[in-house]
């Protein structure tokens, strides 16, 4: 009984403990023939919606926060100690409810809740067919050649929205794969992009968090379009990583952001970089040093 | 029998007295809006040695749990291992171009100070217990600013074999400026930064987690850095 117990407590403990990872993102790679393939047989460029809810919000868990439960795991532990299975028992049951365990769990409840303006502003249109034509607009604009014959590349993208964690602006992830005509893959990545701020009346003032069409549609279409910029860029191979793997700061709409990442080259109104998990990413908005030399050199 | 518990009452007390008498713990001393009408004096900026990386398993846990939980975390171990802290090294820098700047003469020390190796003096509310006035005559300085990091990595937290918390990137430490002459402190700042992975923490590579240790370490930064903002 005692052996089947800890049998138990020990299968718990690594389901636990982080044995199964967590699913990447697709890999990010390009394949030294994709542009030539691109050029010679042009691609067509299908959307596809996610299978989940193609509006998410970005997790936030403060570090204050966190330390606060910490403490209330501590505590709790501290008090069951010395009691054994019994303790353990509940000491897995009351983690997973409240103190450190629960973290997770509220910042989702709270990302879910945040989604829902902005998810359900679009889901009055037939989001497949717009972001479609949207992507394929984007695809044209940025160089990438159209497909028409029987042999063609296919250029499969699976959008995301996930609202940042001000929940003023938006980055568009788009998990994109370009194949031959065997279904060989010739590029994958998985880029995201930062759109511009959602807000009404800018930084200075306090708006009311309604959501406008306009500006949603305007937001969208940048982040389409510099999506379509960067894998035209990465497929030519133009967008190789700059210097090592740095620290990389900069201010979103208001939100310090920190991120880990290498520089990518061709920067055009955009902070390119690859980042820690293999997405390329580029947000609206200049490094911090950089922009701090740009102001102080812009004073009068 | 009165007397016996008045004695042993009084014994306790003298107990609890001398086990709670011996920690001082030096308060945060605020930068006075004055430090920066002086700008004569020469100051030197230094780093402490930076512990390396290191993921802390805490909680209650015996001999064998500890061993189990060990294992089972060892890719981890090693993940937390290969963090970088470069951010920190670039700590004096930063904090020399802000005072130079402000028009203070600034002399970068090269050795890491190293306090656990400094002669300990006698504790005193406002003064650094740590003797480093030889550091005047040997850089020529007449204050030094000190960046000491002691903890760095991650913890976890264990009840037995079950884990109780995500890993979570911490990193802590004190920032200091003080005189060379006499140790008194004219700024005193302990950091701690607890910075949970925003996202899934297991992911491959642990990226989201890894990212999470920069953000502490930039947290870290940011608190030391903030009272020389330019």
């Amino acid at each position: 009984m005692r052996a089947r117990a800890c049998l138990a407590g020990l299968g718990l403990a690594a389901a636990l403990a982080g044995c199964a990872q967590a699913p990447a993102g697709p890999a990010h790679f390009t394949d030294a023939h994709a542009q030539a393939y691109v050029s010679q047989h042009g691609a067509r460029v299908e959307v596809q919606l996610p299978k989940g809810p193609l509006v998410s919000a970005a997790l936030v868990i403060d570090s204050a926060t966190a330390t606060a439960a910490q403490q209330t795991t501590d505590q709790m532990t501290a008090n069951m100690s010395g009691n054994g299975l019994l303790g353990l028992a509940v000491t897995t049951a009351v983690s997973a409810h409240s103190g450190a365990g629960a973290l997770q769990r509220k910042a989702q409840a709270a990302a879910d809740t945040d989604a829902k303006p902005l998810a359900s502003l679009l889901s009055g249109l037939p989001m497949d067919t717009q972001l479609a034509r949207r992507y394929q607009a984007a695809a044209l604009a940025a160089g990438v050649a159209p497909g028409e014959g029987a042999v063609v590349a296919r250029l499969a993208i699976t959008p995301r929205i996930i609202l940042s964690a001000d929940r003023a602006h938006f980055v568009l992830s788009s998990d994109v794969r370009l194949e031959d005509i065997a279904g060989g893959a010739l590029y994958s990545a998985r880029v995201q992009v930062g759109s511009p701020s959602l807000r009404r009346c800018g930084a200075d003032c306090i708006d009311d968090g309604q959501l406008e069409q306009s500006r949603v549609d305007a937001a969208l279409d940048a982040c389409v379009n510099e999506t379509l910029r960067l894998v035209a860029l990465e497929i030519s191979g133009a967008s190789a990583p700059v210097g090592p793997e740095r620290t990389l700061r900069y201010v979103l709409d208001g939100q310090r952001v920190v991120e880990r990442g290498r520089l990518l080259a061709g920067s055009e109104g955009y902070l390119r970089y690859l980042a820690l998990d293999g997405a390329v990413k580029a947000m609206p908005v200049a490094l911090e040093a950089q922009a701090m030399a740009t102001a102080t050199n812009g004073r009068p | 029998m009165r007397y016996r518990a008045s004695r042993f009452l009084f014994l306790l007390i003298l107990a609890l007295a001398a086990l709670t008498g011996c920690a001082h713990t030096q308060k945060p001393v605020g930068l006075d809006p004055q430090f920066w009408a002086d700008t004569k004096p020469v100051i030197g900026v230094a780093m402490g040695p930076l512990p390396p990386p290191r993921l802390a398993l805490t909680g209650n846990q015996g001999l064998i749990d500890l061993a189990i939980n060990t294992a089972v975390n060892n890719t981890l171990s090693t993940a937390v291992a290969g963090w970088g802290t470069d951010d920190f090294k670039a700590l004096p820098e930063d904090l020399a171009a802000r005072l130079e700047a402000k028009g203070f003469k600034v002399k970068r020390i090269p050795e890491q100070i190293d306090l656990s190796k400094y002669k300990q003096t006698s504790w005193r509310e406002g003064y650094l217990d740590r003797d480093l006035s030889a550091l005047k005559a040997q850089y020529g300085i007449d204050r030094l600013l000190l960046v000491s990091v002691n903890a760095a990595g991650a913890y976890r937290s264990y009840y037995s074999v079950v884990p109780t918390s995500a890993p979570t990137p911490q990193v802590g430490g004190v920032g200091l400026l003080m005189d060379t002459a006499d140790n008194h402190l004219i700024w005193y700042k302990p950091f701690a930064v607890v910075q949970p992975a925003q996202g899934e923490w297991d992911q491959p590579g642990y990226a989201n987690l890894s990212n999470a240790w920069y953000q502490a370490v930039d947290g870290g930064r940011q608190q030391v850095l903030a009272p020389f903002a330019p």
